[in-house]
């Protein structure tokens, strides 16, 4: 899924302990945009790909 | 055929697994976690290494190859490269076996044998590349250097998958030097356009470009382009990287060069790389609880032909004309395959290429000789099969319309299913 993330490390091995969710990637054709993390509520300036992995 | 396969919804891994057992594609081996890859399956590998080497090669690459062995203190040498790799390395410490003199029969590792020092089975090669183009580069003249190794790689992996995740597996790795950091940069952007093109335009497989966060980025790199793919069980596939590793590597090997202005600087370089994973890709993106799906573009067989006939001589007859089919389409460089053998029936052939993804299956029977014309049963991917009645004679007219068809098709599909999602 895409979600803003807080661009910080302890969120991601947060949401990965939780979800077993890692960020795939943070998409190249993503704009700027203001938004929360959808984890910690944080501002953030852009949304990444969130996904289980092979 | 042996018994069906295990449908998706039921178990989506046990269908991915039997998938590759039933339509011959690899096996596991007798090595823990390392697969054999069967005739079938290897010839896929080398479709795709075909259209990759093209690629790479039109944009400038060289290939070459480098050992296998990396001495130890070649591979600490980049410290984040060598911690990020530690744990799941092959050492070899012994050079020789000797008979035991304990067990009669048996071998055992003669300790007077050991290398003064350990060498690594290589995970990934920076470390002995850059140490090679330490020798390689003195100027800015010897810059850009672009490189290409195809190649095995071993990273012990405690839980393997077939095609997915094996100890050992085959890949190519792009090693490139350059003497501005905009035009690594420039490279390694380069690469990565070219993986996502590969997978979209051969593979029918949607990918999604982007650049990892600092804690998945490649051990070493300062940044890693990846392009993702979404199975269809709704996971991510990692399907090729490619890293701009900055100065990093060398400044641990110390290779420099001289500036058109006579100073002495660090090279940039980039790495980047995809491997049979790739294959499991390609299957989770296309098949089907029936089978294999083949994207035409990658299909080690495009066509296969089955003779419907009672005796000898109707299939005498049948071949005399299938042949003149069968070179038809070779001519249109389309990989055919007449299938005569008289120790299956029609149905089970039929079987046998649904679940082996062959994307045009043909039967020709008597009655199609005095007609003229040839039952042709294709499959589109997700689409219906479709029964047409076509002229023989102009077969392979309508089939490049056709595979030119099911390639859009295929690639309108496969993006209309990431849209639902």
């Amino acid at each position: 899924m895409s979600a803003h993330w807080d661009g910080t490390i302890e969120t991601e091995n947060k949401i990965k302990e939780l979800t077993k969710a890692t960020i795939r990637c943070i998409p190249n054709k993503g704009k700027e945009e203001l938004g929360t993390c959808i984890f910690t509520g944080e501002k953030s300036l852009r949304k990444v790909l969130f996904a289980k992995a092979y | 055929m042996s018994k069906k396969l295990t449908k998706r919804a039921e178990d989506y891994s046990k269908w991915y697994n039997e998938i590759i057992v039933k339509a011959d594609l690899a096996e596991n081996s007798a090595v823990r976690g390392c697969m054999v890859i069967k005739p079938y399956g290897f010839a896929i590998w080398e479709n795709m290494q075909k259209e990759l080497d093209r690629m790479f090669k039109e944009t400038g690459h060289q290939n070459a190859y480098f050992p296998l062995f990396v001495p130890k203190s070649l591979f600490e040498a980049e410290e984040k490269n060598a911690e990020g790799f530690a744990k799941e390395c092959a050492v070899v410490t012994h050079y020789r076996l000797q008979n035991d003199p304990e067990k009669e029969g048996k071998l055992r590792v003669d300790p007077e044998a050991k290398l003064e020092e350990e060498l690594i089975v290589r995970p990934t090669s920076e470390a002995i590349i850059w140490n090679t183009y330490k020798g390689w580069i003195q100027s800015y003249r010897d810059l850009p250097l672009l490189i290409n190794q195809w190649a095995n790689v071993v990273r012990w992996e405690m839980r393997t998958r077939l095609f997915l995740r094996t100890a050992e597996f085959l890949w190519q790795e792009g090693h490139t030097a350059h003497a501005t950091k905009n035009e690594a940069l420039i490279e390694s952007k380069l690469m990565q356009d070219i993986y996502a093109k590969f997978a979209e335009e051969f593979m029918a497989m949607p990918v999604v470009k982007g650049f990892k966060s600092e804690s998945e980025r490649f051990a070493g790199a300062e940044e890693t382009y990846t392009i993702e793919a979404l199975m269809q069980d709704g996971k991510a596939l990692q399907a090729g990287t490619s890293h701009f590793l900055g100065q990093n590597f060398a400044k641990a090997f110390d290779v420099k060069y001289t500036s058109k202005e006579g100073k002495q600087e660090y090279v940039w370089a980039t790495s980047w790389g995809v491997s049979t994973r790739l294959i499991g890709g390609l299957i989770m993106t296309h098949s089907d609880d029936l089978g294999l799906v083949l994207p035409p573009r990658l299909a080690p067989i495009q066509v296969a032909i089955i003779p419907i006939y009672k005796g000898e001589d109707q299939l005498t007859l049948i071949s005399e004309k299938v042949k003149i089919i069968v070179k038809s389409l070779r001519e249109k460089n389309i990989s055919v395959k007449f299938d005569d053998r008289d120790t299956f029936r029609p149905g089970a052939k039929f079987a046998e290429y649904e679940l082996k993804g062959v994307p045009v299956r043909i039967a020709i029977g008597n009655r199609d000789m005095e007609n003229n014309t040839a039952e042709v049963l294709e499959e589109i991917l997700w689409k219906n099969k479709q029964s047409l009645k076509i002229n023989y004679q102009n077969i392979f007219v309508s089939f490049l319309k056709k595979f030119n068809k099911i390639y859009l098709i295929e690639r309108f599909l496969s993006g209309m299913i990431i849209l639902l999602r």
